[in-house]
């Protein structure tokens, strides 16, 4: 299968702009990345804090450009595709964050904000069937349409979050941490809505400190360390038999807290 | 018996948020207070240290070392905070101060402790910076919060909880903020000054499995109330109580491919609904609604029922067979 996002040799270094002959990167943040995500397959993106899953997912869902290396969307230049076509990139590219208060505007009423997507993208406004179809796909009622986000609960506001990303049926649905600021019970429901949605047009790629969790979802997992990719490849495999010391400290610190 | 808490009551205006009738706490014992948010365990933990925010209102009884701690004056309360309880919050940059270099942070915490020469004082800050696995250098001493990693602060944060010898440490979310790799090594540094210390310990959080690493014992509050308690291995492996139940099925398996692992993909437990918000839990059993095994009997107060150590409020508890397995009534959703 022909891998549907690709990264070679990709870096990045905050404030540093593109490289340029003249004027090296400053600190890299991502250093000569390369990944491959193949289409409809579930990734997870796993390490410790400023290892640069992050950015990763930043840079291949167009937030930050790259600054040296390449990064391509079925074969095309990610660049030069956000630049000639951003509404073209960001239906296929979507991204949820951990932060699912911060994710809405408060002053709008939930059905404004799951409209807006499509309005700005398809330039169409959607119909009250789609809304209540869109969450009824992630297990909520059409009563939430008139709700503002501070009369909503963290995970229902998560699940929108979803339902809005989903809405214009990206190929790739970058997920952020977005479990890390739910309770146990109500991650489940989210982790859930994430397998659940993730099919064949759709990959999900999932970025978590949790291994546990990551493990429980993904069938692919790219691991880093210090903005490299220190192992990569199926789940099964890396959990079972993990070359990288950075996977093998994951697994433990996963295990030490693990209710089995 | 250290802390004996007798019909406890915290209110927040009209709102009763935390209603505990009878729990106690050994000296020496490490106990994880387990809920998720709104379940009041981080009321209950700082209402021990007289910590509850201004207004609260507590009534029945909290008793610390046969003192009454419920409308105890601030002296009292200040000299409880100096000499028996520490504690550990979640952010530790919050709980450092900014402008003060380490060393005289947990200099300050010695010294409040106990008042002595001034090279005592530094050979004690010195041993509690061993204690908590930080190099006692000097170059430490000198060092600001700012520069110091997610990991080191809460090291200090724990440094001046203990600096004190308390006999009982809360620690309310300590490694929530944290990389599982550095929380590894707090539970394992809070494990073994527990140990060292022979303090008691109070792991607030709503992870049972970060929990149960620390804790020989687990108490699980759900709506204000506790739901259920017992020694750790025994409530994890046999919950009585339906939220225990579907708590422990709402997390992911273990990572490794061992026993206990989950198969991948499949989906996990949830909970129906949500929890209510505050003043519209239900009469009666607070977990009424969500729960899988309602009976009519749960719209009156659940009993605290249970042999032994192992105790839970609920009048159709979770049946585990011969086998010790689960009946599987719990958790489905």
């Amino acid at each position: 299968m022909a891998a549907l996002v690709t990264a070679e040799r990709l870096s990045f270094a905050y404030g540093g702009g593109q490289r340029t002959r003249r004027r090296p990167l400053g600190p890299l943040a991502l250093d000569r990345i390369d990944v491959a995500i193949e289409a409809g397959s579930s990734v997870g993106i796993v390490g410790g804090s400023g290892s640069g899953k992050s950015t990763l997912v930043r840079v291949l869902c167009g937030l930050l450009p790259a600054a040296d290396g390449e990064v391509r969307f079925a074969g095309r230049d990610l660049g030069g595709w956000l630049a000639e076509d951003p509404a073209g990139f960001r239906r296929a590219n979507q991204l949820v964050f951990q932060s699912p208060a911060s994710a809405f505007d408060p002053r709008m009423r939930i059905g404004r904000s799951l409209r807006e997507p499509v309005k700005a993208i398809e330039r169409r406004t959607a119909t009250d069937a789609e809304l209540a179809d869109w969450l009824a796909g992630v297990g909520l009622g059409p009563e939430v349409l008139a709700r503002y986000p501070h009369q909503l609960s963290g995970g229902q506001l998560q699940r929108i979050a979803i339902a809005r990303a989903l809405s214009l049926h990206p190929r790739v649905l970058y997920a952020d941490e977005p479990t890390s600021s739910l309770d146990v019970s109500v991650q489940a429901q989210v982790l859930n809505l994430l397998m659940a949605r993730r099919d064949a047009d759709t990959s999900l790629v999932l970025v978590s400190h949790d291994l546990a969790v990551v493990a429980h979802v993904c069938e692919q997992l790219i691991v880093m360390e210090d903005g490299r990719v220190v192992e990569a490849g199926s789940a099964e495999r890396i959990l079972a038999d993990p070359a990288s010391e950075a996977a093998r400290r994951l697994i433990a610190a996963a295990d030490a807290v693990s209710l089995a | 018996m250290m802390l004996e808490i007798r019909d406890l009551t915290v209110r927040i205006g009209t709102h009763e948020i935390v209603s505990i009738s009878h729990f106690d706490l050994p000296r020496g014992r490490s106990l994880g207070l387990v809920g998720e948010s709104g379940s009041g365990k981080t009321l209950t933990a700082m209402s021990l240290a007289g910590l509850q925010p201004h207004d609260a209102e507590l009534t029945g009884s909290i008793r610390f070392d046969g003192d009454e701690v419920v409308g105890m004056g601030q002296r009292g309360l200040a000299d409880l905070r100096r000499h028996k309880v520490g504690l550990v919050f979640q952010d530790p940059l919050r709980a450092l101060n900014p402008t003060m270099r380490i060393g005289r942070q947990v200099g300050e915490a010695v010294r409040l402790a106990d008042r002595g020469p001034r090279e005592a004082v530094n050979g004690r800050v010195r041993e509690l910076l061993r204690q908590v696995q930080l190099p006692d250098t000097r170059e430490m001493l000198r060092r600001y919060p700012h520069q110091l990693s997610g990991g080191q602060r809460q090291r200090v944060l724990i440094a001046i909880a203990i600096a004190a010898r308390p006999v009982l440490l809360i620690a309310d979310e300590p490694t929530t903020a944290l990389d599982t790799t550095v929380q590894r090594e707090i539970l394992e540094l809070l494990t073994r000054l527990r140990a060292e210390e022979d303090m008691a310990l109070m792991f607030v959080s709503h992870d049972l499995g970060v929990v149960r690493a620390v804790s020989d014992h687990l108490a699980v509050m759900y709506g204000g109330r506790l739901v259920e308690a017992g020694p750790t291995e025994e409530v994890i492996e046999y919950p009585r109580h339906h939220y225990t139940a579907a708590l422990i099925a709402a997390n992911p398996g273990r990572v490794g491919l061992g026993e206990g692992s989950r198969r991948r993909g499949t989906p996990l437990h949830t909970i129906p609904g949500t929890v209510p918000a505050l003043g519209a839990f239900p009469t009666g059993c607070r977990f009424r609604g969500r729960c899988a095994a309602e009976i009519d009997r749960c719209a009156s107060v659940p009993p605290v029922a249970g042999d032994g150590e192992h105790r839970y409020a609920c009048w159709n508890p979770v049946q585990h067979d011969e086998e010790g397995v689960g009946d599987g009534s719990a958790g489905h959703g």
